[in-house]
């Protein structure tokens, strides 16, 4: 029932966005909630074509999402509280992309916080617990964030920022109400160096990954990140672009070395994200919502394509299990080749039309080597580890058990993916004549404009060659021991969030509880304030009980003195 | 008794109040006596001896007074003297540091004595106080010396006379404050105090209490009784939802409005003390239900209507009074 809900909105949404477009028309809807002496607070509704389009795409996501759940949870036994789960988060994403104003953010920001900590936690075992407290702890740092910067900015009177964007780059206090923007959107996407807990929500079930991390949560970092766009000084712009390319740049690295699949995946996304942040940082916030469009189609749609293979594998998701899939599973096989090619940038399919254009406008841009480098080398990698993906799983040697039942049969998960397999292929196209009035001009020099060719033909014979090996190869990761986990492990990323953050705290506050609160405090404090006092009271109580007559001479002395000095 | 100190307030010189203050004295002194016990009559000798002292000195310093200034009024009087006048008054009222003869007396005194001293006996003193008040060191002396040593020696005592009297030593101290800057919050602070005290000394009449080991056995076949008692006991030591906070915040607000900051910051941190004692009594007696053998059961019911009337008044005053204020 959810789904035709969410897809009769999707459809909607999708038609007033392209009016909206067309006719260059928004809405705004507010409600005065209450008014604190001169700060008005406001419930407000923004409908302009950008957020209407996003709500679509992720609407249309979710209703595939939720019927394909049908099968892959189908005899869960908490399958009515997994729905309602999704419909909740769902609805508070709804609540971030609408809102002009920075409370009614922060209701689809805690929301989406606190919706994918429970769906995170979702299968209760250990792990699940662990990762969903890194995911929610993480995703904290960003609340609180943009509670500070709800508290600074009630020096401006009003919470929509909108109407603040033209004015925030000159005044510094709304320069830091930007810069705790931008570390709200960081911690939201999982950049460095708050992303390790991207991998470890893959603890969480895959339709809950395909949503959830694929295309909605991560990507209402960068969604935020494209409203205040315009607002953002150059220093913060830099410090973005910086960080946004190492994560693109570790993504691409780890997910080389990786071997549980969902993981890959996940690094994949955070590879793109950064992709999306840095073409963010370097100005051009279109091209990332564009890409942000492109790539929640081809992402989500991978995603359930994992969920068929591991479904059907009986949930292993090593991919050294897998290989030569194509022979069983044909039709989910092709979804993700495809999804995969589109990944890479094939040329025609969805990725290409954002991808090929945001290398372009890199290309064109005033920039130094090392983000021409960086980036070019990402895409590389992104190539590779696709290449390596696609062998290990489809056209790999056999390496499942021998007796197995892998098939296409589950009909259900088999719709909930073709709905999307259309718009994967013709989605980037059909968004880029929608949302482009005049093209691009883009003038390369020939080498330039086939560096992107070269880098994607190297990417794949590297990814070929890489993952082909017999039992006979001796492994030269060892050689190599200390750098290989250095890259494999996200830069050791993971460990850093947790047992570094927690150690010290952790020990000096034992440390301190045993030598203040039940040491010095003591002391100085309420037992021996207790002792002194019970001292002074008997001390005094001997003193005073002597006889009446010492204290009435002791008066008549004080008159005789003060008689003196008449 | 009473018309004693009405004519020591109502008189316009000081050869009135003098006269008024030795009335009271001596009409006090057969109330003092009970042929019953010894310990009442040495209670007596040791009051007498007390007042007579202070009267002496208050009359000393009226002659100097006179022979000084030339004046039988209080304007302008010469500082020493009233220094002279205030010791010898603050003695009558049993104030730190001449307070020593206070618990002593009390402890002698059955229930009824002990309220006339703890509550009427004040009232010609501090009504003579307030004529010859001005801020100065001597008064912010005494104050202190209220607050500390009825803090420390609070602490220690087992004997329910000597916890009320040290009790009233720091609530004069709290009236000496107010008069210094504001008559009026002493009329309230006053009543407040006097309610209060007629209540507790009600209870403790009645069921014969003297001794704090007595307190958890003797009220318990009436629930009231224990409500009752613990509702005045805390609005003594003046927690807020009790009648008991309500002088105590008026008079830090008009201390600090005039200026005085340290003053009311000392005397709310020793007044801590006496909270904690109170805090003490009346955590057990709430919480212990002890049932002895007791032969000598009280056969009277607590059907008092007038003591149900001001109890009632002690416990919703606080209420009341804040929304008579903010109507008027």
């Amino acid at each position: 029932m959810y789904f035709v809900f969410l897809l009769f909105f999707s459809l909607l949404s999708f038609s007033s966005s392209i009016y909206f477009m067309i006719s260059d028309y928004s809405v705004m809807l507010e409600y005065e909630l209450f008014t604190l002496n001169s700060n008005v607070v406001y419930m407000s509704i923004l409908f302009d074509w950008m957020s209407l389009l996003f709500m679509s795409f992720v609407l249309f996501i979710s209703c595939m999402v939720i019927f394909y759940s049908d099968e892959y949870m189908g005899g869960d036994l908490n399958m009515v509280r997994f729905i309602l789960l999704v419909v909740m988060f769902v609805a508070s994403m709804m609540f971030l992309i609408i809102s002009p104003n920075l409370i009614s953010i922060l209701l689809g920001w805690d929301g989406l916080g606190l919706v994918s900590y429970c769906l995170v936690i979702y299968y209760q075992n250990v792990k699940s617990y662990n990762a969903g407290m890194i995911t929610a702890l993480s995703n904290r740092i960003g609340d609180v964030a943009l509670l500070i910067s709800i508290a600074w900015m009630m020096n401006y009177g009003d919470w929509n920022y909108i109407f603040y964007l033209d004015f925030m780059k000159d005044d510094f206090m709304m320069s830091i109400i930007g810069g705790l923007v931008m570390l709200a959107g960081l911690t939201k996407s999982a950049q460095i160096p708050f992303s390790s807990w991207l991998p470890a929500a893959m603890a969480a079930p895959t339709p809950v990954s395909s949503l959830v991390h694929s295309s909605t949560l991560v990507t209402a970092g960068v969604y935020l990140l494209i409203r205040f766009s315009t607002g953002l000084s150059n220093n913060l712009m830099m410090f973005l672009l910086f960080v946004s390319m190492l994560t693109m740049f570790m993504a691409g690295l780890g997910a080389n070395y990786e071997f549980d699949l969902k993981k890959i995946i996940a690094l994949s996304t955070l590879s793109q994200l950064g992709l999306m942040m840095s073409i963010l940082a370097l100005g051009d916030y279109f091209l990332a919502f564009f890409h942000l469009l492109t790539h929640a189609l081809f992402k989500a749609l991978l995603f359930m394509c994992a969920g068929c293979m591991i479904h059907n594998l009986s949930n292993t998701q090593d991919i050294r299990f897998m290989g030569g899939l194509i022979n069983y599973m044909p039709l989910t096989c092709c979804y993700f080749n495809v999804c995969n090619m589109a990944l890479c940038g094939l040329p025609f399919l969805s990725g290409f039309y954002s991808k090929d254009l945001i290398l372009e406008v890199v290309s064109m841009g005033y920039l130094n080597l090392f983000v021409y480098f960086i980036f070019y080398f990402s895409t590389g990698l992104t190539v590779c580890y696709s290449v390596r993906l696609s062998y290990y799983t489809m056209f790999g040697d056999f390496n499942f058990y021998g007796v197995q039942n892998i098939s296409d049969t589950g009909l259900t998960m088999l719709k909930g993916m073709s709905g999307l397999i259309f718009l994967v292929v013709f989605g980037g196209s059909m968004l880029s004549w929608i949302m482009f009035p005049t093209p691009y001009f883009i003038v390369l020099p020939f080498v330039m404009k086939l560096m992107v060719v070269v880098v994607v033909l190297f990417g794949v014979y590297v990814g070929y060659e890489f993952s082909k090996f017999m039992i006979s190869y001796s492994l030269k990761a060892m050689d190599y021991l200390y750098s290989s986990l250095f890259f494999s492990s996200m830069w050791n990323l993971p460990v850093l969030s947790t047992f570094g953050v927690n150690y010290y705290p952790i020990y000096f506050g034992g440390l301190y509880y045993k030598s203040f609160d039940h040491g010095w405090s003591e002391y100085f404090g309420s037992q021996n304030i207790y002792n002194n006092m019970s001292g002074y009271s008997k001390f005094f109580q001997l003193i005073f009980g002597n006889n009446i007559k010492i204290y009435l001479s002791f008066l008549v002395v004080w008159v005789l003195c003060l008689f003196l000095f008449l | 008794m009473f018309s004693s100190t009405l004519i020591s307030i109502s008189s316009y010189s000081w050869l009135g109040m003098w006269l008024g203050l030795e009335i009271n004295l001596l009409s006090i002194m057969p109330l003092m006596q009970n042929t019953k016990s010894i310990l009442s009559s040495e209670s007596a000798i040791k009051y007498f001896i007390v007042q007579a002292i202070a009267s002496t000195i208050i009359m000393a310093s009226m002659i100097s007074l006179m022979t000084k200034t030339q004046m039988t009024s209080n304007i302008n009087i010469q500082s020493t003297i009233l220094l002279m006048m205030n010791s010898a008054l603050l003695t009558k009222m049993g104030t730190a540091p001449f307070h020593f003869w206070f618990p002593e007396v009390m402890e002698g005194l059955d229930w009824m004595n002990c309220l006339l001293i703890l509550t009427w006996q004040k009232i010609a003193p501090m009504v003579l106080l307030m004529y010859n008040m001005n801020f100065n060191l001597f008064m912010v002396t005494m104050i202190v010396s209220s607050m500390v040593i009825s803090g420390i020696m609070g602490v220690n005592q087992v004997s329910l006379r000597k916890i009320l009297a040290y009790s009233s030593i720091n609530h004069m101290g709290w009236m000496l404050s107010t008069m210094m800057v504001m008559e009026t919050i002493w009329i309230y602070y006053f009543l407040i105090y006097t309610i209060v005290t007629i209540n507790l000394v009600m209870i403790m009449n009645k069921n014969k209490i003297f001794f704090l080991n007595q307190l958890y056995q003797s009220m318990n076949e009436n629930p009231m009784t224990k409500v009752w008692f613990i509702t005045n006991f805390l609005s003594l030591s003046g927690i807020p939802p009790f009648l008991g906070f309500l002088p105590k915040w008026l008079t830090i607000q008009v201390l600090v409005m005039n200026g005085m900051i340290i003053l009311p910051i000392v005397m709310i941190v020793f007044t801590l003390i006496t909270i904690f004692m109170y805090m003490r009594i009346t955590l057990s007696t709430i919480l212990m239900n002890i049932n002895e053998q007791n032969w000598l059961k009280s056969h009277s019911k607590f059907n008092s209507m007038a003591l149900s009337i001001i109890n009632f008044i002690a416990i919703s005053s606080l209420i009341m009074i804040t929304i008579l204020f903010n109507m008027a």
